[in-house]
């Protein structure tokens, strides 16, 4: 059966399901649309690429259908963005104590965000080349760059949490630009196996 | 011989059948659907083997999937349309599937516009029957007749409120319907049944929501926000339904 949508394509002569005889549709009184094949609203111009970048809140309205996964990280990061604007204004106050407290607070939230990794692969990776960063430090404090490196990347993934893989990966080496090291403990000696360099 | 019950008033949303849905992405011209439209179909085809072309034309390419759903793939748009869906959760995985595809291989970087269009029907056997509950909506104050020396009840009421804000927005659309489907002349020699003249009348409600302002790739599940759009349309187009 022929529908009625406007954003329909114009394809109205073809038959509907079980039909082998051609039909034609009359619509009578049907909504008046500028072109049946065109806008989705006939109020609405949009010109393209325009205007600024939507806000993730606004893109997604219904939050309390949505996901869980997407709640708890849009949660948490937010959270998360708090702990490094804590550690970096106490650091440019001088007071690297607090700053190193604020980012043992972010260390625990990166193990929960971790959890939310259905969210993408380029949302896993980055959260994990987070989370690895601050584990290879082995307790030694971050410097303002290190932590400005953090705060970007954290920025990056609640703009866009739903990031590529490989759009991702090129943001990971600006926190190796920073001196982090990205990569889990003993991962270059997996790298190695699985490259058969280590198989006797 | 038994009356026809009389349809009762119309209390929220739940009183519609959704009818159609369809969801439509626009984004700057990607001119490798030029060389990559093939390459698309092929994939989606993988993941859904039934799909079937309806038309190829260099700027457009349209295919339908178990006559449930119509993909059209442009130059600067893709939409998808479903009818007889209504689980939006069925709906909203297929497009994800198509937009990843498509988005992948036009390496689109973001989305102009993101627009979801579910359109509700209520079936009513006559169109005054049909008027007098959408003027009981109260929606719009219809003084007693005759109005402008005209007597009689209005003939294809409509409601139409449009809202849109820095990032989104949305219209609704209420109305009356008559939908007639005519036969064309049968094939020659036709020995099935006679094709029948067949009408109806619907009250429909029409909601368009969209997005403004733009949203990149990375910013994107489709999945997430057909469910979420949905969500809200259902929640917040059922206050317009509660005539008082």
């Amino acid at each position: 059966m022929a529908a009625t949508s406007p954003y329909r394509s114009s394809t109205s002569s073809h038959t509907g399901s079980g039909h082998r005889h051609r039909t034609k549709v009359v619509m009578i009184d049907r909504p008046s649309w500028p072109e049946p094949d065109a806008a989705v609203s006939p109020t609405t111009r949009v010109s393209v690429g325009s205007g600024p970048q939507v806000e993730i809140e606004d893109l997604y309205p219904g939050l309390e259908a949505g996901s869980h996964e997407l709640i708890q990280a849009l949660s948490l990061l937010l959270a998360a963005n708090a702990h490094v604007q804590e550690a970096s204004n106490l650091l440019q106050e001088g007071d690297p104590i607090g700053a190193d407290l604020a980012i043992q607070r972010l260390h625990r939230i990166f193990a929960e965000l971790f959890n939310c990794r259905r969210l993408g692969d380029g949302f896993g990776a980055l959260i994990n080349a987070l989370f690895c960063s601050l584990e290879n430090l082995n307790g030694a404090p971050l410097n303002l760059e290190q932590v400005h490196a953090i705060s970007r990347i954290l920025d990056l993934i609640r703009r866009e949490p739903y990031i590529g893989f490989a759009a991702a990966t090129q943001h990971v080496d600006t926190l190796e630009e920073a001196g982090l090291s990205i990569d889990p403990d003993g991962f270059e000696y997996l790298a190695d196996w699985l490259d058969g360099e280590s198989v006797c | 011989m038994t009356q026809a019950e009389p349809i009762r008033p119309i209390k929220d949303l739940s009183d519609f059948r959704l009818f159609t849905s369809a969801c439509e992405c626009r984004y700057s011209n990607a001119y490798l659907l030029w060389d990559r439209a093939g390459a698309i179909w092929a994939e989606f085809s993988d993941a859904y083997p039934s799909i079937r072309m309806l038309k190829a034309d260099p700027g457009q390419t349209i295919f339908r999937l178990e006559e449930r759903f119509e993909f059209n793939l442009r130059l600067d748009r893709f939409s998808v349309h479903s009818y007889g869906i209504s689980a939006s959760d069925e709906f909203a995985a297929v497009v994800e599937k198509f937009a990843s595809i498509a988005m992948r291989q036009l390496q689109i970087e973001s989305y102009s516009r993101i627009g979801m269009r579910p359109i509700f029907y209520r079936d009513y056997p006559d169109e005054a029957t049909a008027t007098e509950h959408l003027l009981a909506l109260n929606l719009l104050r219809v003084p007693a007749q005759p109005s402008f020396g005209i007597s009689g009840v209005p003939k294809n009421p409509r409601y139409i409120v449009h809202w849109e804000d820095k990032s989104k927005g949305c219209m609704i659309h209420v109305y009356v319907q008559r939908r007639e489907f005519e036969p064309e002349a049968l094939p020659f020699a036709w020995e099935g049944p006679p094709l029948k003249r067949l009408e109806s009348t619907v009250l429909a409600v029409d909601v368009d929501y969209y997005t403004v302002a733009s949203a990149t790739v990375g910013q994107v599940n489709l999945r997430e926000w057909i469910t979420q759009a949905m969500h809200v349309i259902r929640r917040d187009a059922s206050q317009f339904l509660e005539g008082k």
